[in-house]
C-alpha cells in the first residue's frame, strides 16, 4: 500500500445523478488518497474544510473515463457520480491513481475508456481491471487461451501464475499433447491456434518463460508447433527435421560436466530459435532478450573451457605426434576452436584475454602448425582466421609464444614466415587475403608497442604484466627482426619482377592479388614504421622501381591502380629522400602514360590518375611537391597538356609567368635549378 | 569457367554457391566496375530501384513486375545487403546480372556497402553462418570498394535537364558533378568528406541549407541547396534512396528530389509498400508500387541455420 502516492488536488465539478438528471454538487479540488483504504475526496474550493465528496474506491466498481475530462462511476449502493475536470491533465492524473490502486490495492476495480467512434457508437477499452487466471489448454478452448494470454500479458501477477503453470503444472506439455492429437487428426485450425499460443508466449519477452522452452522434453514439441504458422498457410517449415539431426552436435572432446553439457545444448537451441524459427517474428526487444540469454550462457561456457583442468589439454593433445586421433577429429578440433575464438571476440577484455591466454598456454600452436600442413584448404582458412582474430586482440600473445624456447635476443618469425609463404605461394584467394590482413595486424606498431596492452591492463592476468613495461623495446626488436629476417622474403616477388615480366603468360589473377597485397603492405610499412627502418629497406632494395613498373600496361588494371595508390601514399609522406628517389629514377613515367591512355575514358583508372595529379598540383606548401611539379613539367609538359587538369595547371603557371614578366627561358632555367 | 545461368538459378533458389565461384564472380565484377566512372552515365529508359536490404524474394518479385534484365535497364541505388536474411543471395544475383548484361544493369554504392556497417547489421554474420568463415564476406566487400558512387541519366535527345542519382544525397564539398570525378573511390567508405556525404546525407524540408545529420555521418540538406545544385548542374531531378518511405516513394522540394524505397514490408514487419521509378526517353517519371507477396516465394523467408555446432 505504501507504493501508492496521493495525488495533487485538481479542480473539478462534482455531479450526482438524480433520476435522469445530473445535479451540480459544487466545485472543488479533488485528490486521490489512501488511509485505511483508497478514496476520492473533493474539498470545496471556497472552504477547504468542507468536503463535497468522499467516495471509497472498493469492490468491483467500474470507473469510466469519458472524453478527456470526465470520470463516471456507480458505487456499491447504486449511486451515480461524475467528476468533471477543468483540465485533461487533472483527469489523467486521477486515472493513473486508479490504475495504481487497481494494480496494488483493489485488484477488482476496473477503469475503462469510453471512446466515441464518430457516429453514434461507443467503444469501451479496458485500461486496468481484474486479471483473469491463465487457464489450461484443451482441444476446444484455444481461442480463449490466446485471449487470456493477451489480456494477462501486462500483469505481473498473471505472468507469475503462468510461469508457475509452465514450470510446475505441465502447461507446455499439455499444449504439445493437443498438438500431437491435432496433427494426427489434421485439425488445421487448432494447429494454427497453437502456433499463435506459442508466439504469444514468446512475445511475453520474459527470459524465465523462454528458458522453459529449452528443456529436452518440450523443445521438439514447441518448434513443431511453430511449423504451422497461420501467416503462411501454404507452407510448413521443417524445424523438427533440423533439430533432430544429432550429427550437428560434434563432441570433439567428451565433457564430463553435465551442467555445461546441458547449457551448451540449450544455447544451441536458443540460437536456433533466434536465427531460424523465430527470425522473422522477433521485434527488437525479444531479439535482444534472446541475444542476452545466449551471451550469458556463452560466457559460462567460455569460462568452463578456460578453467577446466583437462579440456584444452585433451583437445590440443590431438595434435601431438604420438596422438592416434583421426584426421577428421583433428579437423573438427580446428572448427571447435574457431567457433569459440569468434565467440570470445564478443566478450570484454578480461574474459577474452583469459580465454586466449589459456589457448596459448595449453598448446594452440600445435593446432595451428597442423592446420597449415593440412591439405584441406578449409583447415588453413580457419587457422588463419583464428590467428587474425587473436592478434587483432593482442599481437603480444604471439610474440610471447614465439620467444619461448627460442634463441635469446632474436625474435622468432615462425608465424610471420608461415603467413608470408601463404600470401605468396598459396593459390587460394581467401587464404591470401586473410594472410595479408594478419600480416598487416602483426606489423602494426600500434599493436606491438602499445604500452597499455589490453592484457597487461587486466589485473586478472599476470602473464604479460611485466612485459608491458618493455613493450616498446619489444616492438622495436620485433620490427628489426622482421626487417632483418622476413621482409626480403615478403618482397622477393617485387625484387624479382623482371622474371615475371619476361614471361607474361604467368600474369594471372593470383599475381594480381599477391602483388596488390604487397603494394598495400609496402605503403603501410612506409607510413607506419619508423622511417630509418622502413625507408632504408625500401630504397636499398629498389622496391619503388618495382612498384612503378607494376603500373605498366602489361598488368591488370586492379594491380596497376594498387601500385599507383602505393606511389601516391609514398608521395604524400612528403619525404625528401623518397621524393628525390622518385625524380631521379623517373618513377612517374608509367603514371603519366596511364593518365594519357585514360584521358578519353571517364573510369576508375582515369579518376585515380586525376586524383594523384590533383594532389600534386594543388600542394604548394612543400619543397618536395615543388620538386615533383618541376619534374613533371620538364619531362611531361606536352602529355600533360592533353589532359584537362594538366592543361589548367600549365595555363595557371603561364599566367603567373606573365605576371612576373619572366620569359620562357628564365622560367625553364628556374625549374632546372 | 563460371556457368552464370546455373548460378543465377541456384541463387534464386537460395542454394549455397561454392566459395570459389563467388570469389571468381567478385573478381570478374571488379574488372568490370573498374571501367565505370564515379558517376556513371546511363541511357534512358531506365528503372531506378532503392534499398533492397537482403530481401531476395521481394527483389525477385520486383524483377517479375518490372521485367528481368536485359528486357529492362536497371539502376540500383545501393544498400543491397544487411537487415534481410538473404543479403548474400541478393548481392550475388545483382552481380551475376551485372556480369551477364553489363549495359543493362547498374549498381551504385550505398552506405551499407561497407566493411564496418555490414559487420554490425547482418551481412557479416550471414556469411559466417552460411560458410563457416568470413572469406565470402571479404570478397564481397572488395567489390563494394569498386562500385560507382552515383549515376547521371540523360534524356535520349540530350536536350532536357538530366537526373542525378545517388544513394544518400548532396555534400557541402561538392558544387558540380564533375568534381566527383577527382575522387579515388576504391576505399572503405570514409567517416567524412564528399564520398561519405554522397552515401549518407538526407534531404530535410524544414531547413534552408545544411545541418548536422542525426545519423552521425553526412548532412541534412534543404530546399535552397537542392535548388542550387539542380540549377548549377542542369538537372531536373535528384533520385536517391536511403530512407524508408511507407508509400514506396516520396517527392519533395517541388518535385526536385525523390526518395525511392524498394524493400516492401522492410525487415519483414514494417508494413510499407515499395516502389521503383521508371524514366522514359523524355525523363517522364512513372512510379510502380508493389507489396511484399509471400505467395511468390517457394519458402518462408528465414535465416539459414548454422552449418555445425561444436562442443
Amino acid at each position: 500500500m505504501d507504493s501508492v502516492q496521493s495525488t495533487a488536488p485538481r479542480r473539478v465539478k462534482v455531479y450526482t445523478l438524480e433520476g435522469d438528471k445530473w445535479i451540480d454538487r459544487g466545485t472543488g479540488y479533488c485528490s486521490g488518497e489512501v488511509d485505511n483504504g483508497p478514496y476520492f475526496i473533493v474539498r470545496n474550493e471556497n472552504d477547504a474544510s468542507e468536503t463535497l465528496l468522499k467516495a471509497n474506491i472498493e469492490g468491483s466498481t467500474q470507473y469510466q473515463k469519458q472524453q478527456d475530462t470526465l470520470i463516471v462511476w456507480t458505487d456499491n449502493e447504486g449511486n451515480d457520480y461524475a467528476l468533471s475536470f477543468q483540465e485533461p491533465e487533472g483527469c489523467l492524473s486521477l486515472c493513473e491513481f486508479l490504475i495504481n490502486i487497481q494494480h496494488n490495492v483493489e485488484p477488482n476495480i476496473s477503469l475503462v475508456a469510453v471512446i466515441s467512434n464518430g457516429q453514434d457508437g461507443e467503444i469501451t477499452e479496458v485500461i486496468a481491471g481484474p486479471v483473469p487466471e491463465p487457464c489450461f489448454p484443451t482441444d476446444d478452448n484455444l481461442v480463449d487461451v490466446i485471449e487470456l494470454l493477451n489480456q494477462g500479458s501486462k500483469s505481473n501477477k498473471f505472468r507469475e501464475t503462468l510461469l508457475d503453470f509452465i514450470e510446475n503444472r505441465n502447461y507446455l506439455n499439455k499444449l504439445i499433447e493437443i498438438f500431437e492429437r491435432s496433427e494426427k487428426n489434421r485439425n488445421l485450425m487448432n494447429l494454427y491456434y497453437l502456433c499463435d499460443v506459442v508466439k504469444t508466449l514468446v512475445f511475453y519477452n520474459d527470459s524465465a518463460i523462454l528458458e522453459t522452452f529449452l528443456d529436452d522434453d518440450v523443445i521438439m514439441g514447441l518448434v513443431a508447433i511453430l511449423e504451422y504458422d497461420p501467416e503462411f498457410p501454404n507452407y510448413k517449415t521443417n524445424n523438427r527435421e533440423y533439430l533432430k539431426e544429432t550429427s550437428r552436435f560434434k563432441e570433439v572432446i567428451p565433457i564430463n560436466d553435465n551442467e555445461i553439457k546441458t547449457l551448451i545444448k540449450k544455447t544451441f537451441r536458443l540460437q536456433f530459435l533466434k536465427d531460424v524459427v523465430l527470425a522473422r517474428l522477433l521485434d527488437d526487444l525479444t531479439f535482444n532478450c534472446i541475444s542476452t540469454m545466449i551471451h550469458l550462457n556463452e560466457g559460462q561456457i567460455l569460462k568452463f573451457i578456460t578453467d577446466d583442468a583437462s579440456f584444452l589439454n585433451d583437445l590440443f593433445g590431438l595434435y601431438d605426434m604420438q596422438s592416434e586421433a583421426t584426421i577428421k577429429k583433428r579437423r573438427e578440433g580446428i572448427q571447435l576452436i574457431h567457433q569459440f575464438v569468434l565467440i570470445a571476440k564478443k566478450f570484454q577484455q578480461t574474459p577474452r584475454s583469459e580465454f586466449y591466454i589459456a589457448l596459448f598456454n595449453k598448446g594452440l600452436f600445435k593446432l595451428i602448425l597442423f592446420a597449415f600442413k593440412d591439405k584441406l584448404t578449409d583447415s588453413r582458412i580457419l587457422a588463419t582466421e583464428i590467428i587474425v582474430t587473436i592478434i587483432e586482440h593482442d599481437v603480444l600473445l604471439f610474440n610471447k609464444l614465439e620467444t619461448d624456447d627460442e634463441k635469446e635476443n632474436e625474435v622468432d618469425m615462425t608465424l610471420v614466415t608461415i603467413l608470408i609463404d601463404v600470401l605468396i605461394n598459396d593459390s587460394n584467394v581467401g587464404l591470401k587475403t586473410q594472410s595479408f590482413e594478419a600480416l598487416k595486424v602483426l606489423l602494426d606498431p600500434v599493436n606491438i608497442e602499445s604500452p597499455s596492452s589490453p592484457i597487461g591492463s587486466s589485473p586478472a592476468s599476470d602473464l604479460n604484466h611485466n612485459e608491458t613495461h618493455d613493450s616498446i623495446s619489444i616492438g622495436n626488436e620485433y620490427l628489426q627482426s622482421f626487417y632483418k629476417n622476413a621482409a626480403l622474403k615478403l618482397f622477393l616477388p617485387i625484387i624479382k619482377l623482371d622474371e615475371l615480366k619476361s614471361d607474361s603468360s604467368k600474369i594471372n589473377k593470383n599475381i594480381t592479388i599477391t602483388y596488390s597485397s604487397l603494394c598495400e603492405l609496402l605503403n603501410f610499412m612506409a607510413k607506419e614504421h619508423e622511417k630509418p627502418l622502413s625507408r632504408s629497406f625500401i630504397l636499398e632494395n629498389h622496391l619503388l622501381v618495382g612498384i612503378s613498373e607494376l603500373i605498366n600496361k602489361s598488368f591488370s588494371n586492379q594491380l596497376r591502380l594498387s601500385a599507383l595508390r602505393c606511389l601516391k601514399s609514398i608521395i604524400m609522406l612528403d619525404d625528401e629522400f623518397y621524393t628525390r628517389y622518385i625524380i631521379q629514377n623517373d618513377l612517374l613515367k608509367d603514371f603519366i602514360s596511364m593518365l594519357d591512355e585514360s584521358n578519353d575514358s571517364n573510369n576508375m583508372v582515369n579518376s585515380t590518375c586525376l586524383n594523384l595529379l590533383n594532389i600534386i598540383v594543388n600542394n604548394d606548401t612543400s619543397i618536395n611537391f615543388r620538386l615533383l611539379k618541376n619534374y613533371l613539367i620538364v619531362n611531361y609538359k606536352s602529355i600533360l597538356k592533353k589532359n584537362f587538369l594538366g592543361r589548367q595547371w600549365i595555363l595557371s603557371i603561364s599566367d603567373k609567368e606573365e605576371e612576373e614578366d619572366d620569359d620562357d627561358d628564365d622560367w625553364k632555367r628556374l625549374l632546372k635549378s | 569457367m563460371l556457368n552464370l545461368d546455373k548460378i543465377i538459378d541456384d541463387v534464386k533458389n537460395c542454394k549455397l554457391i561454392p566459395e570459389n565461384d563467388i570469389q571468381e564472380l567478385c573478381f570478374l565484377a571488379q574488372e568490370l566496375l573498374i571501367q565505370e566512372s564515379n558517376i556513371q552515365l546511363i541511357d534512358t529508359p531506365v528503372t531506378i530501384c532503392g534499398d533492397i536490404h537482403g530481401q531476395l524474394h521481394d527483389l525477385l518479385r520486383l524483377f517479375r513486375i518490372a521485367h528481368d534484365p536485359p528486357e529492362t535497364r536497371y539502376l540500383f541505388l545501393g544498400d543491397f545487403v544487411d537487415r534481410g536474411f538473404y543479403s548474400l543471395e541478393t548481392f550475388l544475383l545483382l552481380l551475376c546480372y551485372k556480369i551477364r548484361y553489363p549495359d543493362r544493369i547498374f549498381l551504385i554504392r550505398g552506405n551499407h556497402e561497407s566493411r564496418q556497417i555490414t559487420s554490425v547489421y547482418g551481412f557479416y554474420d550471414e556469411c559466417l553462418r552460411k560458410y563457416g568463415s568470413a572469406n565470402v564476406w571479404r570478397y564481397c566487400c572488395d567489390v563494394f570498394d569498386y562500385l560507382a558512387l552515383g549515376a547521371f541519366i540523360q534524356s535520349s535527345s540530350g536536350n532536357d535537364d538530366g537526373v542525378f542519382c545517388v544513394h544518400g544525397g548532396l555534400s557541402p564539398a561538392i558544387e558540380t558533378i564533375d568534381e566527383i570525378r577527382l575522387i579515388d573511390r576504391k576505399q572503405e567508405v570514409p567517416h567524412d568528406g564528399s564520398m561519405c556525404d554522397l552515401l549518407w546525407s538526407d534531404p530535410e524540408e524544414n531547413i534552408p541549407a545544411w545541418a548536422v545529420s542525426p545519423r552521425g555521418a553526412g548532412y541534412l540538406f534543404g530546399y535552397s541547396e537542392t535548388e542550387r545544385f539542380l540549377f548549377r548542374n542542369k538537372l531536373s531531378l535528384i533520385a536517391r534512396a536511403h530512407q524508408l518511405v511507407m508509400e514506396g516513394y516520396k517527392e519533395v522540394f517541388d518535385g526536385g528530389l525523390v526518395t525511392v524505397w524498394s524493400a516492401p514490408n522492410y525487415c519483414y514487419r514494417c508494413g510499407n509498400v515499395a516502389a521503383v521509378l521508371t524514366l522514359d526517353d523524355s525523363l517522364n517519371r512513372e512510379y510502380t508500387v508493389f507489396e511484399s507477396m509471400l505467395q511468390d516465394c517457394n519458402e518462408i523467408p528465414t535465416k539459414k541455420p548454422v552449418a555445425d555446432y561444436f562442443l
